[in-house]
């Protein structure tokens, strides 16, 4: 049975059964999706800040900030078979929703430590929906490789 | 560092002063929208971040919402969030019917804006009274979208000292209308900590 699986606030998953769908609906969030060129397996984390802010507590959260959270899920997908050279990602999310001059602009930082994060571990990026004002609904599908974005309202790509 | 709980008397502290807060925000929405309103007493509740869009509603559905930055002795973040339904049975009351052709056009969300940033002065002039501490609200912004990506986006402002936040949620219905919308009050732990402490000292 494929499942739906969703992709918690801060948190992260791994599925290599195709048919399956991760998802989360991001705004200023930023979805890192995970995918092998050689097979089904396929991951997300949502992460919800570039970096920590000294003196706060790290919590329990798997994919808070984008460094640890990138770094935690290539881990996983390669402890469950994946070679690191196989991997590639797509990005998407880290909206403004509120315009300028509203709240911080976390969704762009989170979009460049994220970028920064993956450059370092050599994994390129083949696709990404991100920036702009609307938050959007990610629909990842494992083992076709196709990533649904919807945002309010109808309109929809496939990234 | 740990992380800041907050007890359960803090929350009935804080229930209390956001009750007056809308009590306030409503009695300046009856004379806004000429006609009496009815309010629920306000729901609090202290839940993990995550779990936050779906305590207030459907996660996926769009909603126009208002907010604004609260400054001052502490910081804070007001929503007022409508669902489609409700901003329909708002514009209807404020526009005239040549203007409410215009449907979510940019100036009837200003309307909207507008009926937010009266509710945020209210409540903010009351919470300030009762719990003594000086706050302000700060220029409204509006936005169009999932109820998840809007409550998320402003929840990171405040989730990085805590796991848990605590809701602070008032629903506006008026004579005859079921619902035109509801505020949340959100701020980290700590300050509400600090509000509860000061209210407490008044």
């Amino acid at each position: 049975m494929p499942r739906r699986i969703i992709v918690k606030l801060g948190d992260r998953e791994v599925s290599d059964q195709p048919g399956d769908v991760l998802t989360s609906v991001l705004g200023s969030c930023v979805g890192v999706i995970i995918m092998d060129r050689n097979g089904p397996l396929t991951g997300m984390a949502h992460i919800m800040l570039p970096e920590r802010t000294k003196g706060m507590p790290e919590g329990s959260r798997r994919a808070k900030y984008a460094g640890p959270g990138v770094l935690a899920l290539v881990r996983e997908m390669v402890n469950r078979g994946s070679r690191r050279g196989d991997l590639y990602a797509k990005l998407c999310g880290g909206a403004r929703l509120f315009g300028e001059n509203s709240l911080q602009n976390i969704g762009e930082r989170n979009i460049t430590v994220t970028r920064m994060a993956l450059r370092k571990l050599n994994i390129p990026i083949l696709a990404e929906s991100v920036g702009g004002e609307t938050g959007r609904n990610v629909l990842v599908e494992v083992g076709t490789g196709r990533v649904v974005v919807k945002v309010s309202g109808d309109s929809m790509e496939v990234i | 560092m740990s992380e800041l709980i907050l007890e359960e008397e803090e929350v009935d502290v804080l229930r209390e002063i956001a009750n007056i807060g809308s009590g306030h925000a409503a009695a300046s929405m009856e004379k806004w929208l000429e006609r009496a309103m009815l309010l629920d007493v306000p729901k609090a509740f202290l839940v993990p971040v995550e779990e936050v869009a779906e305590h207030i509603g459907d996660p996926l559905q769009t909603v126009i919402c208002v907010y604004s930055r609260v400054s001052g002795e502490i910081t804070g973040h007001l929503l007022y969030t409508l669902t489609l339904e409700d901003a329909k049975v708002l514009l209807d009351i404020l526009l005239d019917p040549e203007d409410r052709k215009w449907g979510f056009s940019p100036d009837n969300l200003s309307a909207i804006a507008e009926t937010g940033n009266i509710l945020f002065n209210a409540y903010l002039a009351a919470v300030s009274r009762t719990s003594g501490l000086e706050l302000y609200p700060g220029t409204p912004a509006c936005a169009a979208d999932m109820l998840e990506a809007v409550v998320n986006t402003v929840l990171l402002e405040i989730c990085e000292g805590s796991e848990h936040t605590l809701v602070l949620e008032t629903q506006f219905c008026g004579e005859g209308i079921s619902s035109v919308g509801y505020v949340l009050f959100l701020a980290e732990n700590e300050a509400l900590k600090r509000m509860v402490k000061k209210a407490e000292e008044q």
